[in-house]
């Protein structure tokens, strides 16, 4: 985590990961979670139903 | 088959018939806070945790309530699963430097797409793999982000069935217990303890235990050999028992240091329906009346005799058209005959037959064998197993709740014949309760189809980013049904939570990765969540009194109508998916045709 943060421990983190792949992550992170998030709405769709 | 076979089958269901009653009792007593005897030593484990997090065992919470601190809990270990594998370049426990720019020849890169899918596989139970453990992760990943999750989605799931199960249990009651105190029990008391025990069984027949560097050999030729090494024993115990199946190597349980001897692979299958096992008499305790317990016991029982001896007898007949060619498909002489592609030959025949029925029958997904290599009969009954929901005793929590789910329509059905309104365990079975079932079954069968279906056509370019093969069948091993089974096989064990892979199809790209924790997330969330809200629905109701126009749920005619509801339903909804795979094959193979590797794919090139 601290490594997303912070100056330098982003520049270790783009000596490790280009540009493309934390995006990448973002992306997948993004849709891990939106989609357990969305499980949410499908809760309270089935407590109406 | 052979006599030996069939008594090994029978002797493995016999143990399992005899640990069910003593562990039902206890993880009875366990999740109603009765003293075990377990107690004087794990009990202030529990009050700790409790402290440490801030936790009233004593508050329980709605239906919703339970849902929402299930999903907050998946949110948080995905995360955590998915940042740990990314950074372990960085973390300690990491001899052959995976990740890192001193990465040991044939290190494998962990991309974003096989760290989310992977998170997402070993958040939802499902433990599909498409690394390879000994060239992708480091000890420190093995160790903290899988083996941990093996433990929490085991707890979780077990949480999920005994919340369930006080939906029956209880009457006018707005609250279905504590996910906080259920995964905390289901941990503390149930798995550790076996997992310990577990891994030291293990250990004690070679399966190895340690953080040391690979091993570099010299083979008797003369070849360079990498031996992986690695904390397997405590990683193979818990992926058995809370029913994961996420081998530490790629070979999975095939591999001799995850599963070296006969009794090792005996111990694997025991673990992994133990506790599936088990809950249906902690049902049983839990609802006051054993009876409807063993009534859930003889139907799984029932289909997995039959499917273990379908698969069995299927494999031991072996390819006819090999018996054709003059090679012995009997058993004779110390030979094993059948069909021993793809088997290990210290397991044989019926060791890999009944382990692929066992780990299909539950949602494990572990494998002793290839399961591509199986005869098309032989295959179709791991993926039957795993499109009926895996409730054939299935995973830990999962197989109760899914069979329950099964109870609701068999029961409703009898009502619909009868006229009456469909009543099960003193509850009237309604709209609201069937509505659910119907959701959760509808929606793993659309996940299955639908992304086969689109699998099956999509089209990538060369070389891109989504699919570098091109289109998504260029993936697959075999041509014609075998291929497409590949794929359904793909997708019917992400959706089912299984894990379990065909090991055709070449699953590592970013569209598998990510169309397979999709499904894995529908299977999981979209089958257990309707059920959570059955449970909630079932215990504000008032219990009814049994009449004589009750239709007996413990007797033999309801054990036959479970079944047929089972088979029906599974068999309604997939089977012209089926046809297409498995059945057509195996008459093809009798007319002579077998799918080689590499033609194109439904193009059928006859092999002989």
């Amino acid at each position: 985590m601290g490594a997303y943060s912070g100056l330098r421990g982003r520049r270790i983190f783009r000596r490790r990961f280009s540009e493309a792949a934390m995006l990448l992550d973002v992306f997948y992170l993004a849709i891990g979670v939106l989609s357990v998030v969305l499980c949410w709405s499908f809760v309270k769709a089935c407590d109406r139903l | 088959m052979t006599a030996v076979g069939i008594y090994q089958i029978l002797f493995f269901f016999v143990l399992i018939l005899a640990i069910t009653k003593p562990l039902g009792i206890f993880m009875a007593r366990v999740f109603k806070g009765e003293r075990t005897f377990l107690h004087p030593i794990l009990r202030p484990l529990e009050r700790g945790i409790y402290r440490l997090s801030g936790l009233r065992e004593d508050v329980e919470q709605s239906w919703t309530q339970y849902a929402g601190a299930l999903l907050a809990f998946t949110i948080a270990k995905f995360v955590f699963t998915y940042l740990i594998q990314r950074m372990q370049g960085w973390l300690p426990f990491n001899p052959q430097g995976f990740s890192t720019a001193h990465a040991a020849a044939g290190a494998a890169t962990l991309t974003p797409d096989s760290a989310f899918n992977t998170a997402v596989s070993f958040v939802t139970n499902t433990n599909w793999q498409s690394y390879g453990g000994e060239t992708t992760m480091s000890y420190f990943v093995q160790m903290t982000a899988l083996t941990v999750s093996n433990f929490t989605s085991a707890a979780a799931g077990i949480a999920v069935a005994i919340a369930l199960v006080r939906g029956f249990a209880r009457h006018e009651s707005k609250t279905i217990g504590n996910f906080w105190v259920d995964l905390t029990r289901s941990t503390v008391y149930i798995l550790l303890p076996i997992a310990l025990v577990g891994a030291l069984v293990f250990a004690s027949q070679g399966v190895i235990q340690n953080v040391d560097s690979y091993t570099h050999a010299a083979t008797v030729e003369g070849a360079a050999q990498v031996i992986a090494q690695g904390p397997v024993a405590s990683q193979e115990a818990i992926k058995q028992l809370g029913t994961n199946g996420g081998g530490f190597f790629n070979a999975n349980s095939a591999h001799p240091f995850e599963n070296p001897t006969p009794f090792s692979n005996v111990w694997q299958i025991v673990l992994i329906f133990m506790i599936p096992a088990g809950l249906t008499f902690t049902f049983g305790e839990m609802v006051r009346d054993r009876r409807q317990g063993w009534a859930l016991f003889a139907a799984m029982s029932v289909m997995f005799l039959a499917g273990a001896f379908v698969a069995y007898g299927s494999e031991q007949s072996g390819n006819p058209l090999l018996t054709q060619q003059g090679i012995t498909a009997s058993a004779a002489g110390g030979q094993p005959g059948g069909n021993m592609e793809g088997k290990e030959v210290r397991f044989g025949i019926a060791q890999s037959a009944l382990f692929a029925t066992v780990t299909t029958d539950a949602s494990c997904g572990a494998v002793n064998s290839m399961h591509d290599s199986y005869t098309p009969i032989g295959g179709l009954v791991p993926l039957f197993n795993i499109m009926t929901g895996e409730v054939i005793f299935g995973g830990v929590g999962a197989g109760l709740y899914g069979m329950l789910l099964y109870a609701i329509l068999a029961v409703f059905i009898a009502g619909l014949m009868v006229g009456r309104t469909p009543e099960y365990l003193g509850k009237r079975i309604e709209q609201k309760e069937v509505k659910m079932a119907m959701l959760a079954l509808i929606a793993t069968a659309f996940s299955i189809l639908v992304f086969t279906a689109i699998s099956a056509v999509i089209q990538f370019p060369q070389g891109g980013y989504w699919n570098p093969q091109g289109p998504a069948i260029a993936n697959v091993n075999n041509a014609g049904p075998h291929g497409l089974a590949e794929i359904l096989y793909a997708y019917s064990s992400g959706t089912g939570n299984n894990g379990s892979a065909f090991a055709g199809l070449s699953a590592n790209t970013p569209w598998y990765n990510l169309t397979i924790g999709l499904a894995m997330i529908i299977g999981r969330f979209l089958f257990l969540l309707p059920l959570l809200a059955a449970a909630g629905s079932l215990a504000l109701k008032k219990r009814v009194p049994v009449t004589s126009g009750t239709l007996p749920t413990h007797g033999g005619l309801f054990v036959g109508l479970l079944v047929g509801t089972v088979i029906i339903v599974g068999a309604l909804t997939f089977f012209p998916a089926l046809s297409l795979t498995p059945i057509v094959e195996h008459f093809l193979m009798h007319q002579g045709r077998l799918y080689s590797m590499a033609t194109p794919f439904l193009t059928g090139t006859p092999w002989l």
